[in-house]
């Protein structure tokens, strides 16, 4: 007697094993991509953004189609924002200290 | 559900084991756990407490009296070891959060029992590798724990003899204690509320249990990793916080804070939760503004994360980062203060009877207003400079954490434990021992503030002896035995009233939450078919019991 | 919980073809366990950032020395050790328990050959004098190490810290895997209740994603 009704199935999607693959072969190309994109050069930062963007785009396809959150109900795809957001907060704030330092 | 529990209390279940003891420490009944962690947390927080009385004694005159500034440093870092790790920040989510939040919501237990249990079983291994360092110290450091404080600054902390790795490694695994609770109340709270019972439709105090949960969740992991780090340290010369070696000791204080700011909230927002219930169930009257106060503990958990850099506006941060964490620190006050607004205007035109639980959440509002309002002082960056690392500080925490947190843990003692163990505390001892409490809490911690603006370092083993400050010590540390009486007459009157106090019925204060319309003490599934929420949880005027 | 009539009773062990009570429950609770994964790992993250930002010349000279195509297999691995275990969980929900099976071995194998790698990794680094070591044992690290300018040291601090914590997860995955293909054997898992399978799937995308992160910082520094 869990207090929640029979509602267990909510994916009703059919699982395939052909988006799976077709997604690995997305993940092996953006890290081809990635690879390669350090002959181009930039400046350290553009390749420091440039990296992140590629890896994020990669970590977004994991956690949407591997991870399965885009047939999930709403609420998980959407606490999934928090440790997300957190992060970014820590990472902005923090950043407020290190390249503001004034060195005598 | 099985009716031939239908009125044994959980007290009474039939023991499994020969052994008794086995039939608690193997038990996932949520009650149980429960009050397995108010025994062990209860404890450690008198041991910690007569450690405290240990530093006033000392502090109470100048020159050394007892013992020497070594054995000081210990005795302070154990004592905000315990206090922090031990029984704050478990106590309240643990205690009463286990006991009551399935029963507030309808449940018979919460959503995985056994990782409940497993939890517990955790903080007591937690638990006994700090007091394993305390009693047997280092290889180097004989006796007396860690001596770097709780904050574990390097290069203190790595070069200190004591024994800080031990307590490390314990504040680390009772980490992980924390984050499975708080896995466990989430996902309870979200897939285990009656039917009718929407997030709107909650107590206050599950809704302060929902939030204090997130916030363990996701901050507790960085300081996890950042103490394991500092272990490496100690044990390897990788240099992370090391400027020998490159490392920055004030990232160490970055990745520390990050957690043990939101600690703070983690601490204090259960324990207004719990305040909450007393104050609308003492008054008769719905709280004023539910819908604010829910917002405002989210605003507190969520603005919580932005300003935990007011721990160190003097370590050489650059000034951009002191403006910005001095100005959220500012906002953040904003959601506490309407808190205090709602409770104030909960009393105004209440029928209010001031019965304990009451006076500690009246005591609770006192002490905890002194403590913000000491807050605002810090968080001014040109004030700070003066007040940073004085007795001011250790003033504030204290009316925040002990006047405010601790008073609410007391309140919700007095207030749950007749529906807890089915037995009435003795009611003008627990009076007395208010008072005794409420004054000696003040008279301890007040002067402090004083102390501290007259420059009083924190952490200081002695100092020189001068006109005002010599009777302004005495004074605290004569408070500090008040409140040490106060606090031990109070805890034996539990105990007391544990086994000899007259039998509680079920609803004694007059509440309107799920907890007091079931047996008391309550059946081992609580209720004996899954109740309707009717009335909106504060509704006095509301007739009918558990299904409407 | 079903398999507890007495409440107050304690069962060690799972019972076979005991079904979760509460799937949506049991996954979420996973998914709430991995954020603090996420926030762990972020911290060494944010660890990282603040120092490359203070030392953006020594990571790169450093990061010169980590060999970018061992680290882009050992990426590849991963993502498709990630691939696999998708299958697997495909295949039991069709009610293929001998591919299901299958596929969890061959997760294992490239979680195995991820490990071999890094040793491999970590031993060409310790046979160039380069590793962290008891302070206990010898006065300093190794004298090569601290023969670095001081960012490099942090850098390499922070790699061994870093991809040690990660292999720790992989080992630990390794672990849970064997696990699940046991309850797979055992039909404890099976196509009406996946949950166990699903949640350790969960736990291992996340190893893969800290790695999706971890590849560029270390190995693409220019």
């Amino acid at each position: 007697m869990s207090g929640h009704d029979h509602e267990e199935e909510q994916n009703h999607h059919e699982p395939t094993y052909g988006t799976p693959i077709l997604v690995f072969i997305g993940l092996v190309a953006l890290t081809c991509i990635t690879v390669s994109s350090t002959v181009i050069k930039l400046s350290a930062t553009a390749s420091v953004l440039l990296a992140m963007t590629v890896a994020t785009i990669k970590a977004t396809l994991v956690v949407y189609f591997f991870m399965h959150l885009k047939y999930e109900k709403k609420y998980l795809g959407l606490f999934f924002a928090i440790p997300v957001i957190i992060l970014v907060i820590i990472f902005l704030w923090t950043f407020t200290d290190y390249p503001f330092r004034v060195y005598n | 559900m099985s009716s031939s529990h239908a009125h044994t209390s959980y007290l009474d279940v039939k023991d499994k084991y020969q052994f008794k003891p086995l039939n608690w420490i193997l038990s996932v009944d949520h009650k149980r756990i429960g009050v397995m962690y108010l025994y062990t947390a209860f404890a450690f927080f008198i041991v910690a407490l007569l450690i405290g009385v240990t530093i006033k004694l000392e502090k109470m005159f100048p020159g050394q009296q007892i013992y020497g500034p070594e054995f000081y440093n210990k005795l302070f870092t154990t004592h905000s070891v315990i206090m922090i790790f031990l029984f704050i920040i478990p106590t309240m989510p643990s205690i009463f959060g286990n006991f009551f939040l399935p029963i507030m919501i309808g449940a018979k237990d919460v959503s995985f029992p056994r990782l409940n249990l497993v939890s517990y079983w955790i903080y007591v291994l937690g638990a006994g590798i700090a007091v394993g360092g305390i009693v047997l110290g280092s290889p180097t450091s004989l006796i007396g724990g860690a001596d770097t404080g709780w904050t574990f600054t390097p290069p203190n902390s790595t070069l200190s003899g004591s024994a800080v790795s031990s307590t490390l490694l314990a504040a680390f695994i009772l980490g992980w204690g924390t984050i499975l609770t708080a896995i466990n109340f989430i996902v309870t709270i979200h897939r285990m509320r009656a039917p009718n019972m929407k997030f709107l439709k909650m107590p206050l105090f599950v809704w302060t249990l929902y939030v204090t949960s997130w916030i363990q969740l996701i901050a507790t992991p960085v300081v996890g990793i950042t103490l394991m780090l500092q272990v490496m340290e100690r044990f390897m010369p990788i240099g992370w916080f090391d400027p020998t070696k490159g490392g920055d000791p004030v990232l160490f204080q970055h990745m520390f804070w990050i957690y043990s700011h939101p600690a703070v909230y983690i601490m204090i927002l259960p324990a207004m939760g719990a305040i909450s219930e007393v104050i609308t169930t003492f008054s008769q009257k719905a709280i004023f503004g539910y819908f604010s106060m829910v917002l405002s503990t989210v605003g507190i958990a969520a603005v919580g994360y932005f300003v935990w850099a007011h721990h160190m506006f003097l370590t050489g941060m650059s000034e951009v980062a002191q403006f910005v964490f001095s100005f959220f620190t500012f906002l953040v006050a904003i959601p506490t203060a309407i808190k205090v607004f709602n409770w104030t205007a909960t009393l105004y035109k209440g029928s209010i009877k001031l019965d304990s639980p009451m006076l500690f959440a009246i005591g609770f509002l006192f002490n905890f207003s002194i403590g913000g309002f000491t807050g605002l002082f810090l968080g001014a960056l040109n004030v700070d400079v003066q007040l940073h690392g004085t007795d001011f500080v250790v003033a504030h925490f204290h009316y925040t954490m002990f006047g405010g947190a601790g008073f609410g843990i007391f309140a919700a003692v007095h207030y749950w434990f007749p529906k807890m163990f089915g037995r009435i505390i003795n009611e003008g001892v627990a009076k007395l021992s208010f008072f005794l409490v409420f004054i000696g809490f003040n008279v301890l911690y007040f002067p402090m503030f004083i102390l501290g603006v007259y420059g009083m370092p924190r952490r200081y083993h002695d100092y020189v002896s001068r006109d005002f400050f010599d009777p302004i010590q005495k004074i605290s540390s004569v408070g500090a035995m008040i409140l040490a009486t106060g606090v031990i007459i109070m805890v034996l009157n539990w105990i007391i009233s544990g086994s000899r106090g007259k039998k509680a019925s079920d609803n004694p204060w007059g509440g309107t939450t799920l907890e007091w319309k079931v047996e008391t003490p309550p059946t081992l599934f609580n209720f004996d078919k899954v109740p309707t929420v009717v009335n909106d949880v504060y509704d006095y005027d509301a007739k009918g019991g558990l299904h409407g | 919980m079903s398999n507890n009539q007495d409440g107050a009773f304690f069962y060690l062990g799972t019972s076979p073809h005991v079904e979760h009570e509460d799937k949506e429950a049991a996954k979420f609770g996973m998914w709430l366990f991995l954020y603090t994964e996420l926030l762990l790992f972020g911290a060494l993250f944010l660890a990282y950032a603040v120092y490359r930002s203070i030392y953006p010349k020594e990571f790169e000279i450093a990061a010169s020395h980590l060999d970018r195509t061992v680290g882009t297999v050992n990426t590849i691995v991963l993502l498709f050790s990630s691939l696999t275990v998708v299958i697997a969980i495909v295949a039991i929900q069709k009610g293929n328990k001998m591919l299901s099976a299958f596929m969890l071995i061959l997760t294992m194998a490239c979680a195995f050959t991820f490990l071999i790698i890094k040793t491999f990794e970590w031993k060409a680094k310790f046979d160039s004098g380069i590793f962290l070591v008891p302070q206990s044992n010898i006065g300093e690290a190794s004298a090569v190490l601290s023969a670095l300018p001081q960012g490099q040291q942090v850098f390499y601090g922070l790699y061994f810290v870093m991809t040690g914590l990660h292999a720790l997860h992989v080992i630990i995955g390794i672990g849970i895997f064997i696990v699940i293909l046991v309850f797979l054997f055992r039909d404890i898992i099976h196509k009406k209740d996946v949950v166990f399978l699903e949640n350790s799937g969960l736990y291992w995308h996340i190893v893969d994603l800290i790695w999706i992160f971890l590849f560029p910082l270390y190995y693409l520094v220019v």
